[in-house]
């Protein structure tokens, strides 16, 4: 009687097993193996920072008694950073400064952590939109990159969390401003300005590529500046992000028809009695249009495609690749002053790249080195033929250009350029945002917060939160020695999740209801 | 809630309640006893009150009833939904935890005695 009921009882769950209960289900596994693999990597990176000093303190002539004091404060940091993690981040933990940054996604701003008082940009992400618009996976993957790269090409992230409207990342805050912002002061760069910013993006590109991951949308705004003006990579793409799917599909054999379409509107902007320079601007008025328009896009909470690859515009899949591509086009920009396939507008812009074998010119009174433009075609060509497309970052490196490029003192020197910046709370390197008003946020009270993660909306965002070990304050000198030490370590393999095969589930389950005392 | 022929109460036997209920009523305790700083300190240098253990083995028996009501009622499910290895995984962690530092009675897990000593066999 019983197992008959208990039959049945399966028989309904099985077919009530609802769309809802299966999101739960994905959440909870995601949840599972989020949840042992920090703890992994935690365990291994806190092994690695006590080794990291106590080989240190083996090769330095530190006396023994400052050594032991030196392990205890690592230690007391250690217990620090866990209480640490136990500590529910909220926004209300910050105070709210100057916005910085605006896109489709939400907002960057400056604030100021109230426990300790430290510097932080704060990049805030409106849940609904990223749903919305398929980008939950770029955000998890931002996310992921900043929590495990540790580098300083990468702009550092301190703490990730959320609420139940955004998504909040704590960022180190750049006062230097950004390439975009540099570009429109000084339209054009000297060419060993020039060559300085690519060198170092050419560093920040390796250090992602080497993590797997794909930026596939860096452009000037995406290159922060620090307060010395070395240069940091940032902004993953999402707060300007191009959405690819809302332009048409471009089809590479159609080149006759886009020449022909691409010609009318040339003719009545622009050359209405010129036929000879119908596809062609002169370089002042191209120059001219981009600075004109390159304000407004800066405003826009829509990115332009300008420094995009043409195989990711082609959606036929793409690799790493791509990102050298990006750094050619904003070379490019920076010895000429305007991108190599700028155009009125998006689509425009999208048809030149694809065809950029008739489209990438440069100007006839350019005034930069022959090494220079032959860089620029080994980066803006097919993918095949791209510098780096299998040799990776080494191929861009042994290039002419960079001939007396010391590559590894690039962050150690003084930057080609230096930026103004007056105190910590500076922004006058950065565009100046209004505030618009929002409706203060509903507060979350503490014992909510499990709760809400279980709302339907929430569960593509299991796994947000993220502590920094750098949050923790303390003795700066043992850190810096140790950061110097670490910095540039190959990434750690990943320890995997023991997940217990099912077999052996079933066999470990089936002997325990076979256990008489239950029956 | 029930695991094969035990039945757990809430409030230690005074109050009778479904699993689900069961479950999260001892959620929002054990997500109280976690925020309560003067069991789990957020401060630096504060230390860990003296009877910090026994709060530890409170917790940790409670969430044995948890494991010990899915393995007995929902195991067939859980296979079904391919989270079995999941699961696994937790209580597998869990069990090796409260062994290693004797968090939580023998007697506690007679309920699913054959898996635990499964687990822990050498």
């Amino acid at each position: 009687m019983e197992d008959i009921q208990e039959e049945e009882n399966g028989t309904d769950e099985e077919v009530l097993g609802s769309s809802l209960t299966m999101e739960k289900v994905a959440a909870a596994k995601q949840y599972i193996e989020n949840h042992y693999k920090a703890q992994n990597k935690n365990i291994q990176e806190r092994k690695e920072r006590r080794w990291i000093l106590e080989r240190k303190l083996a090769s330095s002539g530190v006396p023994k008694e400052e050594q032991i004091n030196m392990i205890k404060d690592l230690e007391r940091k250690e217990t620090e950073f866990m209480r640490l993690k136990r500590n529910k981040i909220s926004v209300d933990d910050f105070e709210l400064l100057t916005i910085i940054g605006r896109g489709a996604f939400g907002e960057v701003r400056l604030c100021r952590e109230r426990k300790s008082g430290n510097i932080y940009a704060m990049k805030k992400l409106k849940k609904s939109e990223m749903v919305m618009r398929g980008q939950v996976e770029h955000v998890r993957a931002e996310r992921n990159l900043l929590a495990e790269v540790e580098s300083h090409y990468i702009v550092k992230l301190y703490y990730s969390f959320q609420d139940p409207e955004y998504l909040y990342l704590i960022m180190e805050y750049l006062p230097g401003g950004d390439m975009m912002t540099l570009l429109m002061r000084e339209d054009t760069l000297r060419e060993d300005v020039a060559r300085f910013y690519i060198a170092q993006s050419v560093l920040a590109i390796e250090s992602i590529h080497r993590y797997n991951y794909i930026h596939r949308d860096i452009k000037p705004d995406n290159l922060l500046l620090d307060k010395d003006g070395h240069m940091k990579l940032s902004d993953f793409g999402l707060c300007k992000p191009l959405d690819c799917r809302n332009l048409p599909s471009i089809q590479e054999n159609r080149a006759t028809d886009d020449e022909t379409m691409s010609e009318p509107m040339d003719v009545d902007r622009c050359f209405p009695d010129t036929d000879n320079k119908r596809s062609w601007r002169s370089p002042q008025e191209q120059l001219q249009h981009w600075q004109m328009n390159r304000r407004k896009l800066a405003f826009s909470t829509v990115g332009t495609p300008d420094y995009i690859a043409p195989e990711v515009l082609l959606k036929k899949g793409y690799g790493m690749e791509c990102d050298w591509w990006s750094l050619g086009a904003i070379m490019y920009e920076m010895l000429v002053g305007y991108p190599p396939f700028y155009a009125d507008d998006p689509i425009s812009t999208c048809r030149k790249i694809v065809h950029w074998r008739n489209h990438l010119k440069f100007p006839e009174d350019a005034k930069f080195s022959s090494e220079a433009k032959d860089l620029i075609c080994r980066l803006l060509c097919n993918v095949d033929h791209r510098l780096g497309t299998g040799g990776g970052a080494q191929q861009i490196k042994d290039h002419p250009w960079f001939k007396d490029v010391v590559w590894e003192k690039l962050y150690e020197m003084e930057a080609a350029y230096k930026p103004e910046v007056n105190d910590e709370l500076d922004t006058q390197n950065f565009m100046k945002f209004d505030e618009v008003n929002s409706p203060a946020p509903e507060r979350t009270r503490s014992g909510l917060s499990r709760k809400m993660l279980l709302a339907p909306k929430d569960l593509s965002f299991v796994g947000y939160t993220y502590k920094n070990f750098d949050a923790v304050k303390g003795l700066r000198h043992s850190l810096e020695m140790a950061r110097t030490m670490s910095l540039d370590r190959s990434p750690a393999e990943a320890m995997p999740v023991e997940l217990i095969s099912g077999e052996a589930a079933e066999a470990q389950m089936v002997s325990s209801m076979d256990d008489p005392m239950i029956i | 809630m029930k695991a094969g022929r035990y039945e757990y109460r809430w409030a230690d036997g005074t109050t009778m309640v479904s699993a689900p209920e069961y479950v999260e009523l001892l959620m929002n305790w054990i997500e109280t006893q976690i925020d309560n700083e003067h069991i789990f300190p957020k401060k630096t240098g504060e230390p860990f009150p003296p009877n910090f253990e026994d709060f530890v083995k409170r917790i940790l028996r409670k969430l044995f009833r948890v494991y010990a009501h899915i393995y007995h009622s929902h195991f067939p499910k859980i296979v079904t939904l391919n989270e079995q290895a999941h699961l696994n995984t937790c209580f597998h962690r869990y069990l090796l935890f409260v062994s290693e530092f004797q968090l939580v009675d023998k007697e506690e897990m007679v309920p699913i005695q054959k898996l635990v000593e499964t687990i822990l066999k050498p």
